[in-house]
C-alpha cells in the first residue's frame, strides 16, 4: 500500500526532512518513507523506486511531497498523519517561540540588554574572540564551542578571573545556574547541593543521581574538561568553589573532575578545606583518600551523589547501597549468561557520555580486565583504529572522530546504531554496555530510537547460537521531557537490563563477563596476565 | 497591491547585492525566518533580506537593523514592491540605493595560490568536516545507501564516461532539483561545479584580450529585470542559453573541462525557488559569499590546518548546502585534473 500527499509551498531544511522521514519509518509495518520537495528529479527518483502515486503529478518544485509505503492502508494513513504532525509541530514551534537567534554579538546584546550571562556556540576558530568580547562587556560566559586552543583558554580564564566573571568552558556542555538548565542538562529538584564539574556527562550523572536520591541542586557550574590541567591551573574550579562558598542556597559543595594535575588538585583540596560547608570530591580515575569531618572523597559518580545527599540532610553516607540485593543480581547474571555460547566473552561499551565511558573503563581495569578504547590513557590500549573494536572495548562515541560533520550521539542515535551493527559482526561479543542521556538538548526518544537495532542485535546473536546481554543506564529524571520511566520500559521491552546508574551498570556487565568466563572455562579473553 | 505607504518604518541596507540594484516591480513574501526574509520576485527568484553578512549573495540585502526590531511584523503572502532603490513592504520600507554594492564574483586575486595539487588535502578535509545528509556520500562510504546519493552517483558516472575528450561536461542538468530540502543538494552541487569552472578559467586565462572579452560577456549577461522579470518567458531563457554558448566559445581555448550551461539554463524551471535562485546567479558567475570566501582561503592556506579551517567554515553554511557545493567543486577539480 502506497500513499503520496502534497503540502503546497512548504519549506523545510533537508536534514530536518530526512530525520522526520527516518522517525516515521520507525513505525512497525511502515516499509519506506520519503519527504522531499516536488522537483522533477525527486519525483523521478520516487518513481524509480516504486513510490510514486497519481497525486504526485500535482506537485510543483515548491511543494513538499510525503510518500509512504506500508503493509496496509491504516498503517500508511497513520504514518502520513504522523509525518504531517511532526512537520506542523516544527512550524508551530518556530511561529510561537519566534526562534530568534541573533547572528552577532551586537544584536544579541541589543535583544537582551539586561543579560549577564552569554552562551557562545560558534566554530572554534571564532569562539575565543567572541568570548573575549563578552568578558569585555562584563558578561559571564558559557563557552559551548570546542576546538579552542589551550593558550586561548588560559588567557580567557585569566581575563575572567581578573573581572570576577565565570568563564565556563571551552567545551562546556552542561550547567544549571540559579535553577536554569543550560545546554545539555536535566530537570532536577532545587536544593542545597552546589557542584563544580570539569566533566559534562559526569555533571549530569551526579545531578540526576542526587535528584533520584531525594536531594536537590543549587548550582551546577561546568568548567570545561581542561580546567584542572597545569596550564589553566584550575582557575574556574577555584572560582566556582569560591562562588558556592558564598552562595547562601548552597549547603554542600561537590567537586568532580577528570584526573587533575597533582599541583592543581592540591590547590583545589586546600580551597575545599577552607570551606565552612561540607564538601565531597571525586577525581575520576583516582582512588579516594581518607577524608575528614568536612571533606569527603568519593570513589565514583554514584557515590559522590550519595555522599552529597547524605551530607545535605545532615547525616553521613552509609556506604555503598546497591539498588538490588546480591541474590537478585546473581539471578540476573545467571539468566543473562545461561544461553551464551562458549565462544562469546567480550564486552563492548558504546557510550554517548565521555565521562561515563571513562568511569566504566576505569572500573573494569580496577577489576583486572584489559580494556581497549579511543579514550584510553594507557598508550598500549589505545585503539589503533577507533572504528574497529578489539577484545574488551569501550568507546566514547562523542569524540571528534565520530561526530565530524554530524550531531553528537546524545542528539543523533544513528552513530551508535551504526557502530552496534559493526560490533554484532563479531560473534565473540557477549555484553553490550550503554548509557542513554535524557534532558534538554538530547534526542527526544533516545531509547525508543534504539529499540529496533537492539532487537536486531539480540536476534543476530541468537542466530549465531549465542545470547547477547545488554546492560544500560539512563541519565535522566522523571521531569525530563523524554519521560524516564517510559524510556526504561522501552529498553526492558527488548530484553535490556536497566540499572539506575552508570556505576551499577558497569559492575553488572563485569559480573556477567566474569561469570560467563568462569562457566565456559575458555581461554581468558583479554584478562590481564598475573 | 493594498500596500500601506503611510507611517512606514524605514531601514537602510548596509550591503546591496549587485543584482538587486536593477530590480523593479512586484513580489511576494514567501518565508520569514528569525534571521532572513525571502521575497519571491518576478516568476521565481528569491530576493533575501539577511541579518548575517556571511550569507550575502548577488540577490540579497544585508539589513541587520531590521531583524532585532520588534516593530516590524510581516508574514508569508504579504506583497512587496521594488521601486527606485527601495523595497516597499506593508508598513515599512528598505532603502538599498545607498548600501555598498556587493558583487559576489571571483577575481584573479581571489584565486591566487589556488592549486590542483592540493585536491587530496581538500578531499580529506571535506571527508572529515562535511555534513552528512546531502551528497557527501559521493565521497563518503558510510553514506552510499542514501537514495539521492545513489541517483547522483549514477548520473555523474555517466557524465564522466561520456566526455572522454574532456571537451564539455554534459548531463549535469539531471541533478537539478535532486534532494529533499530548501535548496536541493543537486543544485548546490552544480553551483560548486560552476565555481570550479570559474576558478580554473581565472587561473588559466591569459591576461589581456581574452580576459577583457570574458568580462564583457559577464556584463552583457547581467540580467536586467527592470525591463523584463527573470524567467518571464521562453525567449529570455533562450537568450540566456545563447549567451552561455557565446561565453563558452570564448572560454573554450583556456578551460580544460567546460560545463554545458545551455542545458542548465533550460533546466532551471525544474527546481524550486531556492535552487533556481542559486543556479541563476552561479550560471552568470555570481556565487554566495561563503563560497567566494572558501576559495580565497583555500588559495591562501599555507598548512593543512588552514585548509581544514576553510572547509569547516564553508560546510557550516546551511544544513548541507556548504558540503554539497564543496563536493561539486571537488568533483569538477578531480575531473579537470584527470584531463
Amino acid at each position: 500500500m502506497k500513499k503520496v500527499i502534497i503540502q503546497k509551498d512548504a519549506y523545510y531544511d533537508s536534514v530536518f526532512l530526512m530525520l522526520t522521514a527516518k522517525a516515521v519509518k520507525q513505525t512497525p509495518g511502515v516499509k519506506e518513507v520519503f519527504i522531499l520537495m516536488g522537483t522533477e528529479a525527486n519525483l523521478e527518483l520516487l518513481k524509480s523506486i516504486g513510490l510514486s502515486a497519481p497525486e504526485a503529478k500535482d506537485a510543483t518544485p515548491n511543494d513538499l511531497v510525503i510518500a509512504v509505503e506500508g503493509e496496509n492502508e491504516a498503517l500508511v494513513e497513520e504514518a502520513c498523519k504522523t509525518a504531517s504532525e511532526l512537520l506542523h509541530n516544527r512550524q508551530r514551534r518556530v511561529d510561537e517561540e519566534g526562534d530568534y537567534r541573533p547572528a552577532s554579538f551586537q544584536t544579541a546584546l541589543k535583544t537582551a540588554p539586561d543579560a549577564n550571562l552569554i552562551i557562545i556556540s560558534v566554530p572554534g576558530a571564532y569562539a575565543a574572540r567572541e568570548a573575549r568580547r563578552a568578558l569585555d562587556h562584563g558578561l559571564h560566559v558559557l563557552l559551548f564551542s570546542d576546538n579552542v586552543s589551550l593558550e586561548d583558554e588560559v588567557q580567557l580564564k585569566q581575563q575572567a578571573s581578573e573581572k570576577g566573571l565565570l568563564m565556563m568552558g571551552p567545551d562546556c556542555g552542561t550547567a544549571i545556574i540559579n535553577g536554569k538548565p543550560l545546554c545539555f542538562a536535566n530537570v532536577v529538584r532545587k536544593g542545597g547541593i552546589g557542584i563544580v564539574g570539569a566533566s559534562g556527562s559526569g555533571l549530569q550523572e551526579v545531578c540526576c543521581r542526587i535528584h533520584g536520591l531525594g536531594g536537590g541542586i543549587s548550582q551546577a557550574i561546568g568548567t570545561g574538561g581542561r580546567d584542572l590541567q597545569v596550564q589553566v591551573g584550575g582557575k574556574m574550579m577555584l572560582m566556582g568553589i569560591e562562588a558556592l562558598k558564598n552562595d547562601p542556597k548552597t549547603k554542600v559543595i561537590v567537586v568532580i573532575s577528570k584526573p587533575p594535575a597533582e599541583e592543581v588538585a592540591r590547590k583545589v583540596i586546600a580551597e575545599l578545606k577552607e570551606a565552612e560547608k561540607p564538601c565531597v570530591v571525586h577525581f575520576i580515575g583516582q582512588m579516594p583518600q581518607e577524608g575528614s569531618e568536612r571533606l569527603w572523597y568519593a570513589a565514583d559518580l554514584e557515590e559522590t551523589a550519595g555522599m552529597a545527599v547524605a551530607l545535605s540532610k545532615g547525616g553521613h553516607h552509609p556506604g555503598r547501597v546497591l539498588s538490588m540485593s546480591e541474590s537478585a543480581l546473581d539471578e540476573i547474571v545467571k539468566r543473562e549468561t545461561r544461553r551464551m555460547s562458549p565462544n562469546q566473552g567480550y564486552l563492548r561499551g558504546l557510550y554517548a557520555g565521555g565521562t561515563l565511558a571513562d568511569e566504566a573503563m576505569i572500573l573494569f581495569e580496577r577489576e583486572g580486565l584489559e580494556v581497549f578504547s579511543n579514550v584510553q590513557t594507557k598508550p598500549e590500549r589505545v585503539l589503533s583504529n577507533p572504528h574497529v573494536s578489539r577484545n574488551h572495548t569501550i568507546i566514547d562515541l562523542g569524540e571528534d572522530i565520530f561526530t565530524a560533520g554530524r550531531p553528537h550521539p546524545m542528539i543523533d542515535p544513528s552513530i551508535r546504531e551504526e557502530r552496534m551493527s559493526k560490533e554484532m559482526e563479531d560473534p565473540q561479543v557477549a555484553v553490550l554496555l550503554m548509557d542513554f542521556v535524557l534532558g534538554y538538548g538530547a534526542h527526544e526518544d533516545p531509547c525508543g530510537a534504539m529499540l529496533e537495532p537492539l532487537g536486531r542485535a539480540k536476534k543476530k546473536a541468537e542466530h549465531g547460537g549465542g545470547y547477547l546481554a545488554i546492560v544500560a543506564s539512563i541519565v535522566g529524571t522523571e521531569g525530563d521531557f523524554q519521560d524516564l520511566e517510559d524510556q526504561r520500559k522501552k529498553l526492558e521491552s527488548v530484553g535490556c537490563v536497566v540499572m539506575p546508574s552508570n556505576y551499577q551498570a558497569a559492575m553488572l556487565a563485569m559480573k556477567i563477563i566474569k561469570a560467563h568466563e568462569s562457566r565456559s572455562r575458555t581461554v581468558p579473553l583479554g584478562r590481564k596476565k598475573r | 497591491m493594498g500596500l500601506n505607504f503611510t507611517h512606514e518604518k524605514r531601514f537602510e541596507a548596509q550591503k546591496t547585492g549587485v543584482m538587486v540594484h536593477s530590480l523593479s516591480g512586484e513580489g511576494r513574501v514567501v518565508s520569514v525566518y528569525a534571521r532572513a526574509l525571502n521575497i519571491r520576485y518576478g516568476n521565481g527568484l528569491l530576493v533575501s533580506l539577511i541579518e548575517d553578512s556571511n550569507q550575502m549573495t548577488a540577490l540579497s540585502l544585508f539589513v541587520p537593523s531590521f531583524f532585532p526590531s520588534q516593530e516590524v511584523k510581516t508574514e508569508a503572502g504579504a506583497p512587496a514592491r521594488f521601486e527606485k532603490g527601495r523595497l516597499w513592504l506593508s508598513g515599512f520600507c528598505i532603502d538599498f540605493a545607498k548600501g555598498t554594492s556587493w558583487k559576489g564574483t571571483l577575481t584573479p586575486g581571489s584565486v591566487q595560490g589556488f592549486s590542483l595539487t592540493r585536491i587530496g588535502i581538500f578531499r580529506e578535509a571535506l571527508l572529515h568536516q562535511g555534513k552528512r545528509g546531502g551528497l557527501l556520500g559521493l565521497i563518503h562510504p558510510d553514506e552510499e545507501q542514501n537514495p539521492f546519493v545513489r541517483k547522483a552517483s549514477q548520473i555523474l558516472r555517466r557524465i564522466v564516461q561520456e566526455f572522454p575528450d574532456g571537451s564539455c561536461m554534459k548531463g549535469l542538468s539531471q541533478l537539478v532539483g535532486l534532494g529533499p530540502g530548501l535548496t536541493p543538494s543537486g543544485d548546490d552541487f552544480i553551483a560548486g561545479v560552476l565555481l570550479g569552472e570559474e576558478i580554473l578559467s581565472l587561473l588559466t586565462a591569459p591576461r589581456g584580450r581574452t580576459q577583457r572579452r570574458l568580462a564583457a560577456t559577464r556584463i552583457v549577461g547581467t540580467p536586467s529585470p527592470r525591463s523584463s522579470p527573470p524567467f518571464s518567458g521562453e525567449s529570455r531563457r533562450r537568450a540566456m542559453a545563447a549567451l552561455a554558448t557565446a561565453r563558452g566559445r570564448v572560454r573554450r581555448a583556456v578551460i580544460p573541462v567546460r560545463v554545458n550551461k545551455r542545458e542548465l539554463w533550460h533546466g532551471l524551471t525544474r527546481t524550486n525557488d531556492g535552487g533556481r535562485t542559486l543556479l541563476f546567479q552561479a550560471l552568470q558567475g555570481y556565487f554566495p559569499g561563503y563560497l567566494i570566501g572558501v576559495v580565497k582561503k583555500l588559495g591562501k592556506a599555507q598548512t593543512v590546518e588552514e585548509m581544514a579551517d576553510a572547509v569547516r567554515r564553508a560546510v557550516s553554511h546551511g544544513e548541507t548546502s556548504g558540503t554539497d557545493a564543496l563536493v561539486g567543486l571537488l568533483f569538477y577539480l578531480n575531473v579537470s585534473a584527470s584531463h
